[in-house]
């Protein structure tokens, strides 16, 4: 196996497991607050949504500014 | 590369996935090496299969705004580091704004109390995502 292949297969190996692992403790979080608020018998409302709709936009946008930049 | 190095690396990638698709859907499969990794996927992936009330829609649309944003922060990395052309990273882009308007949908669909219909929306952002993170 040449090195280029090896290098090749890391790198989207690593590429899998970073999502797994950043969407993994978002994930977590967002599973930690529905718990807490049905143990609570507490009801989330649509206000809770908006800091992470918030959050993705902005990733979005500054992904299309990056790319529109070249 | 030659090709058949390229078809072999595309092979492992597959199977990379494959392992992470078997922690996310094998019962039992969580105790396997680096499937911790995904359950708290697992675990959203089930309460977002059936969404019976206003916390499980909510939080099945916060998940859909969170895997949106860790998606694009990964693509931005992968561009800026170099590891994928600029016309993947832009294609990257569309997939997740049509991603993100599905999840904008699926959260007017909860607001309503339609719950069913969130649920067919957040699986199309699945389907999405998920052909989005085999790109990259």
């Amino acid at each position: 196996m040449s090195t280029a292949l090896a290098v090749e297969i890391l790198s989207a190996l690593n590429t899998l497991l970073q999502f797994a692992r950043a969407n993994g403790v978002s994930s977590r979080k967002v599973l930690d607050e529905y718990l807490a608020a049905r143990a609570e018998g507490r009801e989330l409302s649509m206000a809770d949504i908006e800091d992470l709709k918030r959050q993705a936009r902005a990733a979005l946008d500054r992904l299309n500014a990056v790319t529109s930049n070249r | 590369m030659p090709r058949t190095e390229y078809r072999v690396a595309r092979q492992a990638v597959q199977l990379a996935g494959a392992v992470l698709l078997l922690c996310l859907l094998a019962a039992g499969a969580a105790a396997l090496p680096g499937c911790s990794l995904v359950q708290p996927q697992k675990d959203i992936a089930v309460l977002c299969a059936q969404i019976n009330d206003r916390n499980a829609g909510v939080t099945c649309v916060k998940a859909g705004y969170a895997a949106v944003r860790d998606l694009a922060l990964l693509t931005e990395q992968r561009y800026t580091q170099g590891r994928i052309s600029l016309a993947t990273a832009k294609a990257a882009l569309r997939t997740l704004e049509e991603a993100n308007r599905a999840v904008e949908i699926a959260e007017v669909a909860v607001a309503l109390g339609a719950y069913s219909d969130a649920e067919a929306r957040l699986d199309a952002v699945i389907a999405l995502l998920d052909r989005l993170e085999a790109t990259l």
